[in-house]
């Protein structure tokens, strides 16, 4: 992903390169030519110099671009309604009793009593919000690892396929289920996992497995079920980068492989792999910080309080019900929770995507 | 690096095992590059065997679905495995009863869906529009405009303060709460910014030289060279706005004459399980309706995908990071 450099002010020196690898912000064509490199001083009044020169004044700015600005305000305003407000809001309500009949400025404030209550054990079942936490954190985890393996095999495998109409029906087949709706995968959900369900047979022929109803089911086995179908929504989507990327690795690495009497094992260990792992860990890398925000909605859907609400609970549906249940104090606050985790993983993942393979998102 | 025949081992770069072989092509037996040796021809009947399996299983369980659309009521109810032909005989009693449920609810979902769909892809595209030419331009504000989309993407409110806000306005109950709040996102805007960055400047500058302005440059001029750009958004924002449920769910919850397509099918389902724990009933076709719905909900989505294929993968490209 590329970095966004927005429209500075003032280009020649400031503008930062796409894709740097490097920290430092490059010195441009003009400067390095206008700067004798002799003495410091002497530096920093080219410097000086072109600053100036390429400074623009407010006034002129705004007489060339009010239109821009102008433009601009639609997007400011919905901005400003529907991001930049809520999280205003958050602050008062995730520290009030918010009852919805008295509104929010006469709600009373109660201090840490919402953090406390979702931190030591409150709600029906005891620590509801923990057991969220932790099944989003299962959830995600599994996500990141399973989740992540299977569309990097599909893309190597679909990547050794030599007919080109039949790689791109298969192709387009996989697209498919990631379009279907989280309702309705939810609905098929039901349907083969049901306790006579086509899948609880499958697995009870093979593998001699109860003939349970799964997604009533209090245990992991959940989330292994849940997985799933996660993989069967993402495997064949998710692979389509991978599938571009083997494809743009330079045929002479394999044709000197073949020269060595490398069989297509070896070829894919040694070329393949090596050749697309950069892109492999900067996805997974930038795939931390989302993954604990999206991907939930059907732990919501699927959610039954007194069958799976051990484990099927996560952040997400969490609050989900509190905001239902016009409990905004405490939903604010799990709100919060869930956007300061996903953030410090997103720039914990693109920290060290930087580091170490110099491409970042921002 | 010495040169030796081929029957040496040797120690060359791939560079000059290439320079050596393009000066040798009689050394080279035709195949040898591709060694076609049994094990080799195994594995690939191996592997496209394994893809097609992958893509089988992945159409398999919509084909399940359909299938069981057309089946009966009965025979399906009390048949536990994948239904690759329709059980019981092709029928299309789900589907009259499916379009009759509830006088005709369904076509509500469809209308609410279609209406959310255009209000969310008409108000997303003009804020992504206008917002990805206001990032494009190089302006004195233009780092404060792009650091407030970019600061969406890394971190938001969620959904309980969205809810207040949504409320202190007086959007709940409305269609346009759905609309507004899922119209659009900071990163869409990103890429705004990155199709109007993709247009030439000399192209700007000769218009500039020419007298137009700003909104002549953008609608004129650029928007048609980098529209297919926004295409990927459009696409990508149609999938999302009809596949929707929990902003219907949030605000509108209750509502049944604002619920759209996915909501009406929760309430089809439920209706269709009933007919399934009162065995006596004998009301069997309402069974198969769930299946119908479903067939009824995807199917314009499943239709239309395949003529995207190109821009989807550009935008599983680009979009990478979207997740």
């Amino acid at each position: 992903m590329v970095k966004i450099s927005p429209g500075a002010a003032n280009p020649a020196a400031e503008e930062e390169l796409i894709l740097s690898g490097s920290e430092e912000s490059a010195l441009t064509a003009p400067e390095a030519e206008a700067a004798p490199v002799s003495d410091a001083a002497a530096v920093r009044e080219n410097m000086a110099r072109l600053r100036k020169i390429g400074h623009v004044p407010w006034k002129k700015d705004f007489k060339t671009n009010w239109v821009i600005y102008c433009l601009f305000i639609p997007v400011l305003v919905w901005l400003i309604l529907f991001h930049y407000l809520p999280i205003g809001f958050s602050i008062p309500l995730a520290f009030k009793d918010y009852k919805d009949y008295l509104g929010i400025f006469n709600s009373p404030w109660n201090g840490w009593e919402n953090f406390k209550y979702l931190f030591t054990g409150g709600g029906v079942g005891g620590s509801e919000f923990l057991l969220a936490l932790r099944n989003t954190f299962a959830i995600g985890g599994l996500n990141l690892t399973i989740g992540f393996i299977v569309p990097v095999l599909f893309a190597l495998l679909v990547s050794q396929l030599r007919f080109k109409k039949y790689k791109r029906v298969c192709q387009m087949l996989s697209y498919l289920p990631n379009f279907v709706a989280s309702v309705v995968i939810v609905q098929i959900m039901q349907n083969l996992l049901d306790r006579d369900g086509a899948l609880t047979m499958m697995f009870h022929n093979l593998f001699g497995a109860p003939n349970t109803n799964w997604l009533a089911d209090d245990t992991p086995a959940f989330w292994g079920w849940y997985i799933l179908f996660s993989v069967w929504q993402g495997f064949g989507y998710g692979s389509i980068t991978y599938v571009s990327a083997i494809s743009n690795i330079s045929e002479d690495l394999y044709e000197a492989a073949a020269i060595d009497g490398a069989n297509r094992w070896q070829m894919m260990w040694k070329i393949t792999l090596p050749g697309i792992m950069p892109l492999i860990l900067m996805l997974w890398l930038l795939q931390i910080g989302v993954v604990f925000k999206v991907g939930f909605d059907r732990t919501f859907l699927l959610y039954n309080a007194s069958t799976n609400a051990d484990v099927c609970d996560t952040l997400f549906s969490y609050t989900m019900r509190m905001t239902l249940n016009g409990n905004l104090g405490i939903a604010t606050v799990s709100s919060l929770f869930q956007s300061i985790v996903g953030t410090v993983l997103m720039l914990f993942g693109n920290w060290i995507s930087r580091k170490s393979a110099g491409v970042s998102m921002f | 690096m010495k040169e030796t025949t081929s029957q040496q081992q040797v120690q060359l770069s791939p560079e000059e095992k290439l320079a050596y072989l393009r000066a040798h092509p009689r050394k080279i037996k035709s195949g040898m590059v591709r060694g076609k040796s049994v094990g080799s021809v195994i594995a690939d009947i191996i592997i496209v065997l394994l893809v097609g399996a992958l893509a089988l299983v992945a159409i398999i369980p919509m084909w399940h679905v359909l299938m069981s659309s057309f089946s009966d009521g009965r025979s399906i109810f009390y048949y536990s495995g994948i239904a690759f032909v329709p059980e019981g005989g092709f029928t299309l009693r789900a589907y009259e009863e499916l379009f009759s449920f509830e006088d005709g609810l369904i076509w509500t979902g469809y209308m609410n869906t279609i209406l959310y769909v255009i209000g969310t892809l008409a108000v997303g595209l003009v804020l992504n529009v206008l917002a990805g030419y206001c990032l494009s331009r190089k302006t004195k504000l233009g780092g404060v405009m792009s650091a407030l989309c970019v600061f969406t993407v890394i971190f938001s409110a969620g959904q309980g303060p969205t809810f207040y806000v949504v409320d202190m306005l007086g959007l709940t109950q409305t269609r346009f709460a759905v609309i507004l709040t899922e119209c659009t996102m900071g990163m869409y805007m990103i890429i705004g910014a990155m199709a109007f960055r993709s247009v030439p400047e000399e192209t700007v500058e000769s218009a500039k030289l020419e007298g137009a302005g700003h909104l002549r440059i953008m609608f004129e001029i650029m928007l048609p060279q980098c529209f297919s750009l926004f295409m990927v958004t459009v696409l990508f924002t149609f999938v999302a706005a009809w596949n929707s449920f929990i902003g219907a769910r949030l605000y509108n919850a209750g509502i049944t004459d604002l619920y759209p397509l996915q909501l009406i099918l929760q309430r089809i389902k439920e209706s269709s399980d009933r007919v399934a724990s009162q065995i006596g009933h004998a009301n069997w076709a309402r069974y198969p309706m769930q299946f119908a719905g479903v067939i009824a909900a995807t199917l314009p989505i499943m239709v239309i995908m395949p003529f995207f294929q190109k821009q989807l993968e550009s935008g599983a490209l680009g979009g990478a990071v979207k997740g």
